[in-house]
């Protein structure tokens, strides 16, 4: 380990006057975070409260419905309401029959209509109505307040982790006698493996893990929204991610004969796949791998980070993301290992 | 034609990387598609609902048995974290822990029903109100000792008739238009790996010196690199233009019947983008800023120009935002192609923006470029 | 020997590189490897420093072999490789500091040796520069200055002066002998004729990647058939002159260069010169121009190859 600080020193000076790590370091976060602020910041569907319907006073149901809470009851004729509901002003109309009049299907809709059902369905019973006992409630509710933004924030970050994959690559390849002339240059020299993967990793590690600060610093401060409850283990899991992104980096940079551009094509193909996986682009796609790929769920690093953050600031349970980051450390320290064992310091078939 | 073919070469040396790339966005394309047509191929609201059955009794049975019916109900064995963590990620609209002692709770009118809900959620409403009808059903249907469930059962099959205001504003369902509002990030991410990882070898220093002392124009130099990168476009997209018509069915037949304008929209897309890669590049030859501001453009502006979250989710100021990138344009036009009163008229001036993109940003690539000569002749000078 | 290379063959795919190559190089001497571009000069480097992998061959520097873990031997050896090599977000002081810190630990000893490298190539003005803010021949200056900051016993130098101004060039050059002079060894490829001749002990020929020739520039020079050339314009043209030319004793071949210009190549270097303006008197010839030069060694890479080693 000659002069390993001196390598760190030096590396570091090298990666933070290069704009294109500070692009990943500083606007990529900043920017991406932002679009995806503009994007879900209506995707919180609003609070119910009250549902507008409309019927004539003279409907047979008319006095029951006027009971219902939830329903905020107008009286119109049924020309009237074709126009409101046109204009959507109105959810329902509800026809003498029973029937309902629609514009267009949706939850509110459906609890309409599982109103007037009720309503025929007791009918059907055939049972008096002293038979049912109106005052008993069956269900014990708790409610948690989750919204889609911090969702897609948290899987944001689990990608940003992953993606400073990019410092990483740039780093180990520095030293690659077949990507670069200064990597030839640096394979003849003294420069041990251990040397190299150790400056290479905490260079990197120090950038990654800035750039997971600058993210969650930018989406919580400067945009609003609120993601970190607990601090503590909040910085633990950017830290396990930022590891892993390093890793990743270095199995990147090591695993293939490509040049940079492939390298980091690849790179970025793996993660989009992985934060795809975990349901950055739908929600849907994250249940799907996991009840058809339980394995990969487990062991996808977009997911796990995803997974901890939720699990520390929304569901205030610390305890359960232990064995989950135990299991990314480990991944990310095999994949040192190998890329430990692949890098640089050998001798190629051409350069 | 020096350029185009060298273009090739380059590009099937490539082919190693690119193939696995585009094999991928095809497969995410795929996916994408499925887990849409699962949640949007029931007429009524369905509910994601994960279960827990402590009670195991007839009558936790029948109230199963009544949720699946046009719900998604999801047995589990989960604890009160596990399933908020459900319904943080969606996967549940809410969950359900049915008593151990169900029977005797509804019967005494006490709690019988556990339930975690987003309290934003009229799904969850929806839920509740299922589970409050049929217990008190069957309490009001018990007798001589015993839930007369099958009074029950055949009362719950009875429903109210629902008119919709106009018959053709029936929702229909469109995977097409899902693929290939999805596509557009993808479209657009692709153009910038693969061309870029190309065009990267494009950037040598050596072989810019040899163009600027050879006797190509600028103009035809352009030319015949667009050519070999839009022959790798073709190449690389035809998998996924090619997918929809594997699956059969509504999805092919909707696809064949639009195929013209689905096509026209993918190539102006695709050229616009393409014409944006190449001022960027024109800017900067460094493959990992280019893949950067790829990712950032194609992923960015795919979110906020509503290719993945419905327009209506959208604030405006995402929505005025988006117009500075083709991709807006893109999901205008694939949005109106599979209205019934569609007509190229009607999208004549989305079709007009994005050629307007590619010219204006090919123009600012000669511009940068004629330049750039400039500023190195004078060096070498 | 410093460095000792026997029967060295690499392959890339089919195309043979290096064919059965014999190299030795003696302690202190700078051993020029001269050749045209794709001779399999810089291969023949990069398979010593074990960059490249070989088919058959053995290879030995300081009499040991150099794997690719060998750190105690590599730490003897600096490179100055053909294509600039350096962090472009460091300063030229900060680059060289770098690349001698490398092999050098003490900080005391590493600043005297990266302030003497910074004297030696002259870049003392640009220390706190960024490379991008140099001209080519800077760069190549601290190109050199971060193989040799180090003070290694062997350095090799592949074809260090390529795109380089005259001045730099001839600064370089200069210096070069100067790191010889201070006990180094050099292994210098290059694919112009003068440098080689000027700064190199001993030189390799080499053509599609095997030695043709070695020796001293005189070596090598005396070797070949021709050992004189006289150039000649005449005033006219005089009837069947080529002929009347070769048929003159001691002359290898007549080649018209021009109208009226020729190029006559003799076998000895026995008063040619002379004895050819004495046959122009005697026969009526007059002639507007006559220049007599020795053989270059791009007469010996002619001779031993059938085409020029000039671009």
């Amino acid at each position: 380990m000659k002069n390993l600080g001196l390598n760190i020193k030096y590396m570091f000076l090298e990666t933070v006057r290069d704009k294109g790590a500070i692009f990943w370091l500083l606007a990529f976060p900043i920017l991406l975070s932002t679009f995806f602020f503009l994007a879900f910041q209506k995707l919180d569907a609003p609070e119910l409260t009250t549902i507008k319907v409309a019927a004539d006073p003279n409907n047979p149901y008319y006095q029951i419905l006027e009971t219902i809470e939830v329903l905020d009851l107008e009286q119109m004729d049924e020309d009237t309401a074709r126009a409101e509901l046109d204009e959507e002003n109105l959810t329902a109309y509800i026809k003498a029959d029973g029937s309902l009049l629609i514009k267009k299907s949706g939850a509110q809709v459906s609890i309409v209509k599982g109103i007037m059902d009720q309503i025929i369905q007791m009918q059907k019973m055939q049972l008096p109505p002293e038979r049912y006992d109106f005052t008993a409630v069956y269900t014990k509710d708790e409610a948690v307040n989750l919204s889609a933004m911090q969702y897609f924030m948290y899987t944001l970050i689990g990608m940003i982790s992953i993606y400073s994959y990019f410092t990483a690559v740039t780093s180990f390849s520095t030293y690659q006698a077949n990507i670069s002339t200064l990597g030839a240059r640096l394979s003849v020299s003294p420069l041990s493996k251990g040397t190299v993967v150790l400056t290479s990793a905490i260079v990197s590690l120090i950038f990654c893990f800035l750039s997971n600060i600058i993210a969650l610093l930018h989406i919580q401060l400067v945009l609003g929204v609120e993601l970190v409850n607990n601090l503590a283990p909040t910085i633990l899991i950017l830290f396990v991610a930022s590891l892993f992104g390093v890793a990743f980096g270095a199995i990147i940079s090591t695993s293939n004969k490509l040049q940079m551009d492939g390298k980091i094509g690849l790179g970025t193909t793996v993660t989009l796949t992985l934060s795809f996986f975990t349901g950055m682009m739908n929600p849907q796609v994250k249940h799907f791998i996991e009840d058809k790929l339980p394995l990969l769920a487990k062991f996808n690093p977009v997911a796990i980070v995803n997974d901890a953050l939720v699990s520390v600031n929304v569901l205030a349970d610390t305890a359960g993301i232990y064995l989950p980051l135990v299991r990314l450390v480990a991944l990310s320290l095999l994949l040192f290992l190998i890329s430990m064992i692949w890098i640089g310091r050998r001798s190629y078939d051409s350069i | 034609m020096t350029v185009y073919k060298a273009f090739l070469q380059l590009t099937w040396r490539k082919k190693i990387i690119i193939i696995p790339i585009v094999g991928i966005f095809l497969a995410i394309s795929i996916i994408i598609t499925v887990t849409v047509q699962e949640k949007q191929s029931f007429e009524d609201v369905s509910l994601k609902i994960g279960l827990v059955d402590h009670s195991e009794s007839e009558l936790s049975r029948d109230l199963i048995s009544y949720l699946e019916s046009g719900n998604q109900v999801h047995l589990i064995d989960a604890d009160a974290t596990e399933q908020k963590r459900g319904i943080f990620n969606d996967r549940y609209d809410l969950t359900m822990t049915i008593y151990e002692n169900l029977e005797q709770n509804v019967l005494s009118g006490q709690k019988a029903v556990g339930m975690i809900k987003n309290r934003q959620s009229a799904q969850a409403y929806f839920g509740e109100m299922k589970v409050q009808k049929f217990l008190l059903f069957s309490k009001a249907a018990y007798e001589n000792g015993k839930f007369d469930t099958a009074r029950v059962r055949e009362a719950l099959t009875a429903d109210s008739e629902i008119q919709f205001l106009a018959a053709d504003q029936a929702e229909t369902e469109n995977y097409v238009l899902v693929y290939f509002s999805s596509g557009a990030y993808i479209f657009s991410l692709l153009i910038f790996l693969a061309v870029g990882m190309v065009m990267a070898d494009f950037g040598d220093e050596q072989l810019q010196l040899r163009n600027e002392v050879s006797g190509k124009s600028k103009l035809s130099f352009q030319q015949e690199l667009l050519l070999g990168q839009i022959t790798l476009l073709v190449i690389s997209l035809l998998p996924i233009m090619l997918y929809p018509l594997v699956p059969g069915g509504n999805m092919t037949r909707i696809y064949l019947e639009h195929l013209g304008p689905i096509v026209l929209n993918v190539a102006l897309l695709c050229v616009a983008i393409l014409s944006i890669f190449n001022f960027i590049y024109s800017l900067s030859q460094k493959h990992t800023t280019i893949s950067a501001v790829g990712n950032v453009l194609s992923m960015g502006f795919g979110f906020i120009s509503g290719g993945m979250v419905p327009r209506e989710f959208l604030p405006d100021i995402s929505l005025i935002l988006a117009r500075f990138f083709p991709i807006y344009y893109y999901i205008n036009i694939n949005e109106a192609i599979y209205q019934p009163d569609f007509t190229w008229g009607e999208i004549l001036p989305d079709i007009l923006i994005q050629l307007g993109f590619t010219c204006g940003f090919f123009a600012l690539n000669l511009l940068v470029r004629h330049l750039k000569q400039k500023q190195w002749r004078a060096v070498k000078n | 020997m410093i460095i000792e290379v026997n029967g060295l063959t690499k392959k890339y795919g089919d195309l043979v590189a290096v064919d059965n190559f014999d190299l030795q190089v003696a302690e202190g001497e700078i051993l020029g490897l001269l050749g045209p571009n794709g001779s399999g000069k810089t291969t023949v480097i990069n398979t010593i420093l074990s960059l490249l992998r070989y088919q058959s061959g053995e290879i030995k520097v300081f009499g040991e072999q150099l794997d690719p873990d060998r750190y105690d031997l590599k730490a003897r050896i600096g490179v100055v490789p053909q294509e600039l090599a350096f962090f472009t977000n460091l300063t030229v002081y900060q680059n060289i500091d770098y690349f001698c810190g490398l092999y050098i630990n003490d900080k005391a000893q590493r600043r005297q040796y990266v302030d003497g490298a910074i004297q030696y190539v002259d870049i003392n003005k640009y220390r706190k520069f960024l490379p991008k803010q140099l001209s080519g021949g800077l760069k190549r200056r601290l190109n050199v200055a971060c193989g040799i900051a180090h003070r290694p016993e062997l350095i090799f130098l592949d074809e260090p002066t390529v795109a380089v101004d005259a001045q730099s060039r001839q600064f370089l050059l200069d210096n070069i002998k100067n790191l010889r002079d201070h006990g180094s060894t050099i292994v210098y490829t290059t694919h112009y004729l003068e440098e080689a001749e000027y700064l190199c002990d001993r030189i390799v020929i080499m053509d599609a990647g095997r030695s043709i020739a070695s020796g001293t520039a005189n070596e090598l020079k005396h070797g070949i058939t021709v050992k004189e050339k006289v150039t000649v314009t005449f005033d006219q043209d005089y009837e069947s002159l080529e002929e009347r030319l070769n048929a003159l004793s001691n002359v290898l071949d007549v080649h018209k260069l021009d109208e009226r210009k020729y190029l006559i190549r003799f076998q000895e270097s026995n008063s040619n010169l002379k004895k050819l303006l004495d046959y122009f008197s005697r026969q009526g010839i007059n002639f507007l121009e006559v220049y007599n030069e020795l053989p270059s060694l791009n007469d010996v890479f002619f001779e031993l190859t059938g085409k020029e080693l000039r671009e």
